[in-house]
């Protein structure tokens, strides 16, 4: 039985429709790849970083193979019209739909990547290299921690670039953030942060609860005991994610090889759109005011 | 019970601000607890002993007042600017990651039908049939008047016709949004469980009224007497308020609408009935058991589909909205497309009144004095005409 192939995505926007389709119960499809603002990214490649091929594989066939899967496991139930987003956020704390939330999870995660992507250099506005200049001392710093970051994840996973409370000190600033496999940044879905390489954790009992918070209430009441900054509600919003990094194998495999993990994340950067990511920060170029003026 | 946008609701007056203790009545002579506020409240009674610590003493034992006198004047919680910025961020967040990952087809949602309604340019004959408009009551209940509607007969029940429905239902909406731009009052009925929040929708859009309870039989042919509480306003060509009618607008009739919409006429014969007597145009949702002869423009579609019901008014809601706009922006340009009541006049300003006033107090005064003087001359008559008696003798 031949492998089923996926059309080329080319100028058209839209759904995907494969040339030979294994035999299912007829039913629409309720997700559809979605189209990315700069096309010739689709037919072109990205120039020095990623080749047509390369984009053809680490989007149109992978997002449309994570849409299909997501698309059978979600159909006819109440979250088939949901957003993905929605969705991966609703199952990740469901172990028994794992899978759900994986695909779900995934197909955000490598839309987020690919959408922050331009063919040529992009200069970073000035109002976001202050910032990430009060963070990280120098852009260069930023850059080489996250091209170290992501050598030194061993298998696939992402890497964020994110805005929001940084430890106990209730400041907020920029940091790295690692998710391996499928993890998700976001609030909601912490239980699949899948931050860490639980196969290089510790697995002895004391490591375990060195990294949870105290057991005991010593210390946890009065008007001096709570730590400082604001009390956050269980799920609410300290992460703001501005800019993540593709560090599974399938999309630098063909231009880099499997040793090109570090020159892929260089040429990486060089393609940021850095515009983007100033308007994920809710900073446009002329300093709009937000819309909700309450 | 119709309800216009600004009409005084009594109970919230009475709310705003704490009852003056004159208006206060005994009720009860309960002793209870004292909270701390109503010691603020003199004891003022005048069938209440007066002793501060007596049991039956002034307002304070009496629970009704106790509420009553809890009322502060109502002040804005301090605005935290940490709970604007979150707000903030949150939105943001949701902008621009909400929608990552896949496209997702268009769908049927329940609640986008009361948010974002559909326009007369959305009228397609999928959306009707994904809306049910089609399905009519069981042949038996036919109503025949109805006949030229009727597309066949499926499982024992009337298909109602789509392409009638759809050619209907525009038709409708034209003359709901030539209403609005003539600036007309539009009046939508949809009496039945369900129905209210895609009448007062639809209302809201059309800047009509609405209602989704019983019409009170007489509120057009007797709506001096019902509608007695609702206030009257006079509006510019902008609509904004003008000052200076007040008198005239004390006396004035209850308003009657110019154009009735109604989801469920079956149940709402008397409304009808009352519009035809007063010369206001209806439209209908005429089912296949429903009588077409009794709206001026039917639509024939489904009525017992809550569904099918939102996008009719949704729809023609948004007709209204549209000559509402097209009213005001003609207006803007200088163009007013209605003419105002006959007898309105032209608005008085308050040094007038005061003049009127003034002149009014002095005829009163000088026919006050003419009726003195008349009554003097007429005593002076009769003290002659006695004297002028006794002279004869």
């Amino acid at each position: 039985m031949p492998r089923p192939r996926f059309a080329r995505l080319g100028l058209s926007l839209g759904s995907i429709k494969p040339s030979i389709r294994p035999v299912r119960t007829p039913c629409r499809s309720l997700f559809t790849v979605p189209p990315i603002e700069n096309l010739e990214k689709m037919v072109n490649g990205i120039p020095e970083f990623l080749s047509p091929a390369a984009v053809d594989m680490a989007w149109t066939q992978y997002q449309g193979y994570m849409i299909e899967r997501l698309n059978n496991l979600v159909a006819g139930g109440q979250w088939q019209n949901a957003d993905v987003k929605q969705i991966a956020i609703n199952y990740a704390r469901d172990p028994n739909s794992a899978p759900i939330f994986n695909y779900a999870s995934m197909a955000h995660n490598n839309h987020f990547f690919f959408e922050a992507l331009q063919s040529h250099k992009v200069p970073i506005p000035q109002s976001l290299k202050t910032d990430l200049e009060k963070d990280f001392s120098s852009i260069e710093t930023l850059q080489r921690e996250m091209i170290v970051t992501a050598s030194s994840m061993f298998g696939p996973g992402f890497v964020w670039l994110v805005h929001g409370s940084v430890g106990n000190t209730g400041k907020r600033g920029f940091r790295i953030l690692t998710t391996y496999l499928a993890g998700s940044p976001y609030s909601g879905a912490h239980t699949r942060r899948q931050a860490t390489d639980m196969n290089t954790e510790s697995n002895a009992m004391g490591s375990s609860v060195a990294r949870g918070p105290p057991a005991n209430a010593v210390g946890a009441h009065g008007n001096h005991s709570k730590a400082p900054g604001p009390t956050v509600a269980p799920g609410g919003i300290d992460v703001q994610p501005v800019l993540c990094l593709n560090t599974w194998e399938h999309v630098y495999l063909p231009d880099y090889g499997v040793a090109g993990k570090m020159a892929y994340a260089s040429c990486w950067w060089e393609r940021v759109n850095w515009s983007l990511v100033a308007r994920r920060l809710g900073k446009t170029e002329f300093n709009q005011p937000s819309k909700f003026q309450i | 019970m119709i309800l216009r946008n600004i009409a005084i609701r009594h109970g919230r007056r009475a709310l705003a601000a704490p009852l003056p203790t004159s208006q206060l009545r005994s009720l009860s002579t309960e002793t209870t607890t004292l909270p701390q506020q109503t010691d603020l409240l003199p004891p003022t009674f005048s069938n209440q002993s007066t002793l501060e610590n007596s049991a039956e003493s002034g307002p304070k034992q009496l629970r009704i007042t106790q509420r009553l006198g809890q009322a502060k004047p109502y002040h804005r919680a301090k605005k935290d600017p940490q709970i604007k910025r979150d707000f903030q961020l949150k939105k943001t967040i949701e902008r621009t990651t909400g929608k990552l990952g896949a496209l997702v087809e268009p769908h049927y949602e329940p609640s986008q039908l009361l948010v974002d309604p559909p326009t007369p340019q959305d009228v397609t004959l999928e959306l009707l049939m994904a809306s049910q408009s089609h399905l009519g009551h069981a042949t038996s209940q036919w109503n025949p008047a109805n006949s030229r509607y009727i597309y066949g007969v499926r499982q024992g029940v009337h298909i109602i016709s789509l392409e009638e429905t759809a050619a209907h239902l525009r038709r409708a909406a034209k003359v709901v949004e030539g209403v609005a731009y003539h600036g007309g009052l539009i009046l939508f009925v949809g009496t039945r469980k369900g129905q209210s929040a895609c009448v007062v929708r639809a209302a809201e859009m059309a800047g009509g009224c609405h209602l989704f309870e019983r019409w009170l039989p007489g509120t057009i042919t007797n709506g001096d007497q019902i509608l007695r509480r609702c206030r009257m306003k006079a509006i510019d060509q902008h609509d904004k308020e003008l000052q200076g009618y007040d008198d005239k607008i004390e006396n004035w009739q209850a308003l009657k609408p110019d154009l009735v919409v109604n989801l469920n006429p079956i149940e709402n014969y008397l409304l009808l009935h009352e519009c035809s007597l007063n010369n206001i145009p209806t439209i209908g949702v005429i089912d296949t058991d429903a009588n077409p002869t009794w709206v001026t423009y039917p639509i024939p579609a489904n009525d017992d589909s809550l569904r099918c019901m939102q996008v009719i008014a949704g729809v023609l809601g948004r007709a209204g909205e549209a000559g509402q706009k097209r009213r005001l922006a003609a207006a803007e340009s200088g163009e007013v497309t209605w003419l105002p009541p006959p007898n309105l006049g032209a608005p008085v300003s308050e040094a007038e009144k005061i003049k009127r006033n003034e002149l009014k107090k002095e005829a009163i005064l000088k026919k006050r004095k003419a009726d003195h003087e008349a009554i003097e001359q007429s005593k002076v008559t009769a003290a002659q005409r006695e004297l002028g008696d006794f002279d004869d003798f």
